[in-house]
């Protein structure tokens, strides 16, 4: 398996005055291509900020993240931006839909940054929204769908520019046990199906249990997980 | 333009807001247009004078007159090729809401002189042989109805008659003229100043001002001094000027109208500009996490703060274009008023480019804002 992300002595800290708040402390990880990963760990133990660094949301304080063979660290803010726009996507717990676009027009997003043509795009968009299940709430508002529903809108979007790298924050946090399986399935589908990779940030060990792989991350600090 | 659903939804994230800044921007847009439409009625009517002809007035003021006896002064003035005189009537029909911009005049000479008023020869005649006969305009006859041969009263607010010491006069229609293309006059009703002299109770052998028709319009100046110097040192010392500067101090007598109306115009923009600038700041602040997701996913801050700019296009073009279309529409009503002509196309085009920069003014601190947006503090609601 080849690796699709690397941390080498990542590190990464705040200043808060004169004081130096830690949160990640020289992480060194791998994560293979196509692997599903979960990341626990308390909160303000610094997974969301690890998720961030992968993504290239944030940049490391030290060390180097590559990503799909990218120094993501060295890259400009615009260079950053290309750059996720084409290799990753985000699903968050909040879902952070578009609450006056329709489900299709939230699901087009990333395809309006493409040169696909408006039918081309259309039908990426139906065939996202159904591979998610959701080809009949097309022309419906975020506000008019379920918790559920809105988080696969969501991993549609994430899905529809095909980027190689899915990172997914707390992604069944707001839901119900039963819905939240239901989005786990659905990530577990993309991860075997697809060959996606995916990080996700998560409290909850039945949703970790989805996952291939388990780190925990404490004070800074990355554990492996037993088997 | 395939962001338009995105541009769409952004106006109206907050449609009651959205609404009122429309209607802010269409009540001064409507403004706009209306004001400047009178503005350039004035100027169109100052544009339209003709430089050849000079206003010899009473040094002391019209209400003083000139006597008679000036008119071959005047004549022997070297360039003067023509004079003729006007005297006010202040007339109104029926009502003294209803005035009428009546003077009386030397019919021929003045004829000679105001060239582009257009009287058939069989009127002319008629009005030179009819003593208390009048011409009047095609505007005034048809809103009266009047009709040649019509004999009609006026009430002069000023002349009162020597026959009977009344100061309403009757007059007969003898014929209705017209103005050359793209030509105007403000006179609606001429009438024989020999009747009028004769038959009015004083000031009797006075005119109100002459008209001097000059050979070269170019050396307008030099003639007008050399009249003013003929009169000079006498008790009917005279001031000259050309009909532009005539038509200026008479605009200018009601207040420097140009300035109050782009004070006017100016204050309102400004406000709007404030208006405007503080609807987009609150909502780009309100939409930061939005646009903070917008870049998680590959939107560029210059794609975004396009974006944000096209909202704000699509707001005061929109608006504006409505208002403008509206002050369009409802100008004719002005337009009857004051005699101006049709709205400048360049009020309109000029309308649309305001509200481009107003567009643009009130984007760029938005924009400013969306560039120190930090993705992870803005996701996570910090």
């Amino acid at each position: 398996m080849s690796v699709a992300v690397q941390l080498e002595r990542v590190a990464k800290f705040y200043r808060r005055g004169a004081e130096k708040v830690e949160i990640l402390q020289g992480i060194d990880l791998d994560i293979g291509a196509g692997q599903f990963l979960a990341l626990m760990g308390p909160s303000g133990s610094g997974k969301t900020t690890l998720l961030n660094l992968i993504g290239g949301l944030d940049r490391p304080s030290a060390g180097c993240v590559t990503v799909a063979g990218e120094r993501v660290n060295e890259l400009s803010d615009l260079q950053l931006t290309r750059w996720r726009k084409q290799h990753v996507g985000f699903i968050f717990q909040m879902y952070n839909l578009m609450p006056k676009l329709t489900v299709d027009a939230n699901v087009e997003l990333p395809l309006m940054l493409t040169g696909l043509g408006r039918k081309q795009r259309a039908s990426h968009v139906a065939a996202a929204l159904a591979m998610v299940g959701l080809s009949d709430r097309a022309k419906h508002r975020p506000a008019e769908l379920s918790g559920g529903q809105q988080q696969r809108v969501a991993i549609a979007r994430a899905i529809i520019a095909d980027p190689a790298l899915l990172v997914c924050d707390e992604p069944t946090g707001d839901l119900d046990r039963q819905t939240g399986t239901g989005i786990l399935e659905l990530l577990r589908t993309l991860n075997r199906e697809l060959g996606k990779t995916i990080i996700m940030v998560t409290h909850d060990p039945v949703a970790a249990n989805f996952a291939a792989r388990r780190l925990y991350v404490d004070k800074g600090q990355l554990l492996e997980a037993a088997a | 333009m395939k962001h338009y659903r995105l541009i769409w939804a952004g106006v109206w994230s907050d449609s009651t807001r959205t609404a009122y800044t429309l209607v802010s921007i269409f009540a001064a847009f409507v403004l706009f247009g209306m004001l400047q439409g009178i503005t350039s009625a004035f100027n169109h009517a100052v544009a339209q004078t003709h430089l050849d002809r000079l206003y010899v007035d009473s040094r002391f003021g019209v209400a003083k007159g000139l006597p008679l006896a000036a008119l071959g002064k005047i004549e022997r003035v070297p360039g003067v090729t023509r004079v003729t005189h006007s005297s006010w009537f202040g007339g109104s029909y029926q009502d003294a809401r209803q005035p009428i911009f009546a003077l009386a005049v030397d019919p021929q000479s003045y004829l000679d002189v105001y060239s582009e008023l257009l009287l058939p020869k069989d009127q002319v005649a008629a009005w030179l042989k009819t003593r208390d006969g009048v011409v009047v305009s095609r505007k005034i006859a048809e809103r009266y109805h009047w009709k040649i041969g019509d004999r009609i009263p006026l009430r002069s607010s000023i002349w009162s008659l020597k026959s009977d010491g009344t100061s309403v006069w009757s007059f007969q229609v003898v014929g209705i003229f017209d103005v050359q293309k793209d030509r105007r006059t403000l006179s609606e009703l001429l009438l024989s100043y020999a009747y009028f002299d004769e038959a009015r109770q004083f000031k009797n052998g006075t005119v109100g001002w002459y008209i001097a028709q000059i050979a070269d319009p170019a050396g307008s100046a030099q003639v007008a001094d050399a009249i003013d110097a003929a009169f000079a040192n006498s008790s009917d010392e005279t001031l000259t000027q050309n009909e532009q500067e005539k038509a200026e101090a008479m605009l200018k007598q009601h207040g420097d109208i140009d300035m109050a109306i782009h004070l006017i115009i100016g204050a309102v923009f400004f406000t709007l500009l404030l208006l405007t600038g503080n609807t987009m700041m609150q909502s780009v602040r309100e939409r930061v996490p939005e646009f903070a997701v917008l870049k998680t996913i590959g939107y560029s801050t210059t794609m975004i703060s396009l974006i944000v700019l096209c909202e704000a296009m699509v707001i005061c073009i929109g608006a504006a274009s409505l208002g403008l279309l509206c002050a369009w529409l409802f100008y004719p009503i002005l337009q009857g008023a004051t005699d101006a002509p049709r709205m400048p196309a360049w009020v309109l085009i000029g309308g649309v480019l305001i509200a481009m920069l107003l567009a643009i003014a009130t984007a760029i601190p938005s924009t400013e804002r969306l560039r120190r947006v930090n993705v992870v503090d803005a996701l996570a609601g910090r």
